[in-house]
């Protein structure tokens, strides 16, 4: 065998096994797709992509309420009710956080630097009883603000995004903020007009990976929302598979894209600044 | 006199520079001061709280009447609680090694050059992105009903496809299935680490007359060793503490086949009011990362190579 069959072997080999792995990758979400505009009967009785009678019994469906006082939009806006303020308040509170580890050496910075980074380690599962515990105490469980929710992002506890920044800080040239400063910039005016402009690409896949996560969160919602009618899209969603008896799984499958569409618009739209935030800061995920 | 005079006349500005710059810098604890109150309030007092409420039987509606050791006797002795963790050992040990096999293999065939990298990635890493969240958790329920789409496909073929999700058999599988699934996000971390691998190496190699597989597992696994070690502990922590998919989808059965530790955790805590036999189940589950934590970290300078100029 030549060198250059062999080349054309290995290149054919490449593409199918990206082609077979990428099919196993997208292949249930297309189905999903599809699944949405078949009849309750057909769904499970091909594999297919095409319904074969398409209709939008799913979709009317899934916009009905099933008793109870919540339904699909209702949830929807509740979770981008407590996403949003996490989205901003993250990206203010870790950018702060940021310029205050990444330029100033205060006392004590080292040691609490090296804090910051333990708790990256620190895992949920430890913290999630005695964070009830305390919010209960603090009266804010099942609050109508989602108080347990949103305000510790006030407080930069996400110290994953903390972390991301100083590391893209530390690559941004301090000219700019020395110059910033001869000017007569006070630390305030420099974070604001230099600092912040320069951390832009950071600061937005900071704020789309919260805005990812926020919105995917179950656990948040599961233990400190309560009220039906404050359910969050993500708890909608698990309350329509278990009201449902097995037989609307067009519903159940609709109801569960659109509590996902918003992400997905939301990534395609930014996709190249995930993989760039991914690889700037290694993210877990 | 005079020329104290000037010295002091130099040397005060200087002092007052010095004394400006420590303020600016002492000002640099102004901007942390946030954070250093949210890790006090909402990590530190209840990371501290939960070991105080291990050795106690705290119930959220009781209070507590009791303190010891009882909780930890409980884990060690209880048939379900040993189980589940096993169990969660179980689920870990399959799903981040596959994960991580899966993103390695893929990120090292996107990296030639190939057409279309970019649309291969974007399909790679949706899974990751939407993984996480309910909607996937039962639309991956939909797939491994016994009447789902894998069971019909099989039934293409005459297979009769098994009880995905009611045999204690398979269940766990799926669920790490579920995750390893996922393993986009990985990927995309392998592969800008496998771009920083100098192309002169692979060419010296294949000089030397080494094939690719060759060169895979003596360039590229050794340059990329640090990333590889990046990926295990995060992976770890994460799979330690799955709770979503199990929760979700199998409720922790058939036969507590998939009970991780996370879901009695919140079990015992949210449904029975146990904090403190929660907490003591925590504590005990954190030690365990922690222990496979330090392990990983010790076991570093046995197969992760640091380059010099790249100093991660």
């Amino acid at each position: 065998m030549s060198l250059k069959t062999r080349k054309i072997i290995a290149t054919i080999l490449k593409y199918a096994v990206l082609l077979f792995v990428g099919l196993f990758m997208v292949y249930p979400l297309l189905w999903m797709i599809s699944a949405t505009f078949k009849s309750n009967n057909e769904i499970f009785a091909g594999v297919g992509l095409f319904a074969k009678e398409p209709t939008l019994d799913g979709y009317k469906k899934a916009f009905q309420g099933f008793g109870g006082d919540i339904n699909l939009v209702k949830s929807l806006i509740n979770t981008y009710s407590y996403v949003i303020p996490k989205v901003v308040f993250t990206v203010i509170s870790a950018v702060i956080t940021a310029y205050g580890f990444g330029r100033f050496q205060f006392k004590g910075r080292n040691f609490l630097f090296a804090v910051l980074m333990g708790t990256l380690f620190l895992p949920q599962v430890v913290l999630n009883v005695p964070q009830f515990i305390l919010f209960n105490r603090l009266g804010w469980v099942d609050s109508p603000l989602y108080l347990p929710i949103i305000v510790p992002t006030l407080f930069a506890v996400d110290t994953y995004f903390v972390f991301m920044l100083i590391q893209f800080l530390r690559n941004v040239p301090r000219e700019l903020e020395e110059a910033a400063e001869i000017d007569g910039c006070n630390v305030i005016q420099t974070l604001v007009k230099v600092i912040v402009p320069m951390l832009k690409p950071a600061i937005v896949s900071c704020a789309l990976f919260q805005f990812m996560w926020s919105s995917n969160d179950f656990m948040g919602p599961l233990l400190y929302v309560s009220t039906p009618s404050r359910y969050p899209a993500s708890y909608f969603v698990k309350l329509s598979m278990d009201a449902d008896n097995g037989f609307q799984w067009n519903r159940v499958l609709a109801v569960s894209l659109i509590s996902i569409l918003p992400s997905l618009i939301v990534f395609f739209c930014a996709q190249s600044t995930f993989v760039d935030g991914i690889t700037a800061g290694g993210v877990k995920g | 006199m005079a020329k104290n005079a000037v010295d002091s006349a130099v040397f005060v500005p200087k002092k007052k520079f010095s004394m400006k710059k420590t303020m600016k810098n002492n000002m640099g604890f102004f901007f942390i001061l946030p954070w250093l109150i949210g890790f006090l309030v909402f990590r530190l007092y209840p990371f501290a709280s939960s070991l105080v409420y291990s050795f106690t039987d705290f119930h959220l509606f009781n209070g507590i009447n009791e303190t010891g050791l009882m909780n930890y006797q409980e884990i060690f002795t209880s048939d379900k609680i040993l189980k589940a963790l096993k169990v969660t050992f179980k689920y870990s040990f399959i799903t981040v090694p596959l994960k991580l096999t899966a993103a390695l293999f893929i990120a090292y065939i996107l990296n030639f050059k190939i057409k279309g990298v970019n649309l291969f990635r974007t399909a790679y890493y949706i899974p990751s992105i939407l993984g996480g969240s309910v909607a996937i958790a039962v639309l991956w329920k939909a797939i491994f009903r016994d009447d789902g789409l894998v069971n019909t496909m099989l039934g293409f073929f005459g297979i009769e496809g098994p009880h995905w999700l009611s045999d204690p058999k398979y269940a766990i599988f799926i669920i790490c299935l579920l995750r390893v699934w996922q393993f986009g996000s990985a990927m995309v971390i392998f592969l800008a680490a496998l771009k920083n691998v100098p192309e002169e190496l692979y060419e010296a190699a294949s000089i030397d007359g080494a094939g690719k597989w060759r060169q895979f597992f003596k360039i590229t696994v050794p340059m990329i060793t640090p990333v590889i070690f990046y990926n295990l502990v995060t992976q770890l922590c994460q799979a330690f503490q799955e709770f979503n998919g199990p929760y979700i989808i199998t409720h922790g059965g058939p036969r507590n086949s998939t009970t991780l530790m996370s879901l009695l955790v919140y079990n015992s805590a949210f449904q029975s009011h146990e904090m403190g036999l929660a907490s003591a189940m925590a504590w005990v589950m954190f030690i365990i990362v922690m222990i496979l934590t330090g392990i990983a970290f010790w076991s570093q300078k046995h197969w992760v190579y640091y380059s010099d100029s790249d100093g991660r």
